[in-house]
């Protein structure tokens, strides 16, 4: 039996290091996303739920087992790794298994220039939105585990392993955690690694490049009004991060339609049925508090219908 | 003209002469020794255009352009200059007049399609911004009114409904139901 726990700066690669670390040892992986979805609503309402995906603070309130949350996370976690092998991400796990001798603990970090590059790649963020992306998620995952655990994360002594994934490829970040782990095999209660000889798969995503499928006719009949005008567009370019889980990792985002390159403008159209409406508005709303510098307008079904009454042919 | 539709007054001629008298010595303020071109914006800008240049006592050309949008053979949206200046505005100050602004759409080819030509400046006056309508980033320099409403609609003073309503003296919202 052995645990590897991972502990992750945000966009640093950590992520995808823990799946294909789970994925090449042929073990199971729990995240925060595991957890809820599948311990957390034994023990929870609604509110309780909504309150844990969004505040560090609520981990520690009482949950119905009369053990606080954070408590009765760290029991489950502790009964299904005596049983079996598995990578942990996140949860604060390298300190509930801090003294586990089966336990491995490796931290992933990378440099800011290099996690804000990958901010900008996956969401399209412009410089500054990813630097305030980076700082608001950080601030979330540092706050889990000091509110919990009164640690600083950040402390290099809860770790076995710190890798810097700079100019490191995620493979090779695996290979080098798997071989650590292996060097330490014989550990009481530890047992050989199971290799699963996975042919490693291909990390890029597969992205769709046609930037230009609309999903909705308005959408499509916007384009044609901006073509008209010779204003320049970009459909969809950039996916603002709004809010976080308690982890610090990006649980709300938002892609408005349209991106003016030449103006700075966001467009978001909002011709649908009224609930979605008051949905996106929260969602401006919040962009709009998180993101001070960026420019975004609402068209809204009445306006939408004046300007095609106007521009449209 | 069925007058049923015409609402309530919004801006009275008193309070748009008054309004249009400032911004005439605004621009005089700025534009001494400048000669500037005044392009006005056929048709809603007809009669700002007219008020506020006499206002003015300072050497400035007169100049108008006309904006067609029609249906191109793929059914695609097209707009085009259907009336293009007269005058060469090519190392001119150049002044877009128009009575109201709303998406800024319309504006922001004006500048695309009047920027190449070089002029020395290239500045915009509106006597009524919609700030909630507005969609794109506009130079706009001089401004009467500020509305705030995304859904109000305006006749009057040269803003018309299907061709009507231009000649009315003040500005009226227009009672669309």
């Amino acid at each position: 039996m052995f645990i590897i726990t991972v502990s992750r700066q945000t966009a640093s690669g950590g992520d995808e290091v823990a799946e294909l670390l789970a994925e090449k040892l042929g073990v199971e992986l729990i995240s925060r996303e595991y957890v809820i979805n599948n311990w957390l609503p034994e023990v929870t309402n609604k509110h309780q739920l909504h309150m844990l995906k969004e505040s560090p603070k609520f981990y520690n309130k009482q949950s119905q087992t009369g053990e606080t949350f954070a408590e009765y996370i760290e029991n489950r976690l502790k009964e299904k790794t005596a049983e079996d092998s598995f990578i942990i991400l996140g949860l604060g796990s390298q300190i509930i298994f801090a003294t586990t001798p089966a336990a491995l603990h490796v931290r992933i970090i990378a440099s800011e220039k290099s996690r804000i590059q990958k901010l900008q790649k996956n969401y399209g963020l412009q410089k500054e939105q990813a630097e305030r992306s980076l700082e608001l998620s950080d601030r979330k995952h540092r706050k889990y585990v000091w509110r919990i655990y009164e640690q600083d994360w950040s402390e290099p002594h809860l770790y076995h392993l710190c890798v810097n994934m700079d100019g490191f490829a995620v493979e090779e970040a695996v290979n080098q955690i798997i071989y650590l782990q292996e060097q330490h095999k014989n550990r009481p209660g530890s047992r050989p690694l199971k290799q699963t000889g996975a042919e490693q798969e291909t990390q890029d995503e597969d992205k769709n490049e046609n930037n230009r499928v609309f999903a909705h006719p308005s959408e499509k009949e916007f384009a044609q009004i901006l073509n008209m005008h010779n204003i320049e567009w970009e459909f969809e370019p950039t996916e603002f991060p709004l809010e976080w889980d308690a982890e610090g990792n990006i649980s709300l985002g938002f892609r408005p339609d349209f991106y003016l390159t030449q103006h700075d403008t966001y467009i978001e159209l909002t011709t649908l049925k009224q609930e979605y409406v008051t949905e996106k508005n929260k969602k401006v709303r919040l962009l709009q508090k998180l993101y001070p510098e960026v420019n975004i307008k609402i068209v809204y079904k009445k306006d939408f219908q004046s300007i095609i009454e106007r521009f449209g042919v | 003209m069925n007058t049923d539709k015409i609402g309530k007054i919004i801006l009275s001629q008193k309070q748009i002469a008054e309004k249009i008298k400032k911004m005439a010595a605004r621009i005089e303020d700025d534009y001494q020794e400048k000669n500037p071109i005044m392009v006005s914006i056929l048709k809603s800008s007809i009669y700002f255009l007219s008020d506020l240049t006499r206002e003015m006592s300072i050497s400035l050309n007169i100049d108008f352009l006309g904006i067609e949008r029609y249906a191109a053979a793929d059914n695609r949206g097209q707009i085009h200059l259907e009336k293009n200046l007269e005058l060469s505005i090519d190392g001119r100050h150049v002044i877009i007049v128009d009575a109201i602004i709303n998406t800024g759409l319309t504006h922001s080819y004006l500048i695309k399609n009047l920027q190449p030509r070089s002029p020395a400046s290239l500045k915009i006056c509106t006597l009524i911004e919609n700030t909630e309508k507005r969609l794109v980033n506009l130079p706009i320099s001089y401004r009467g009114f500020t509305f705030t409403d995304p859904d109000i609609f305006v006749i009057g003073y040269g803003l018309d409904y299907e061709e009507n309503y231009r000649h009315l003296p003040y500005i009226a919202e227009f009672n669309k139901d």
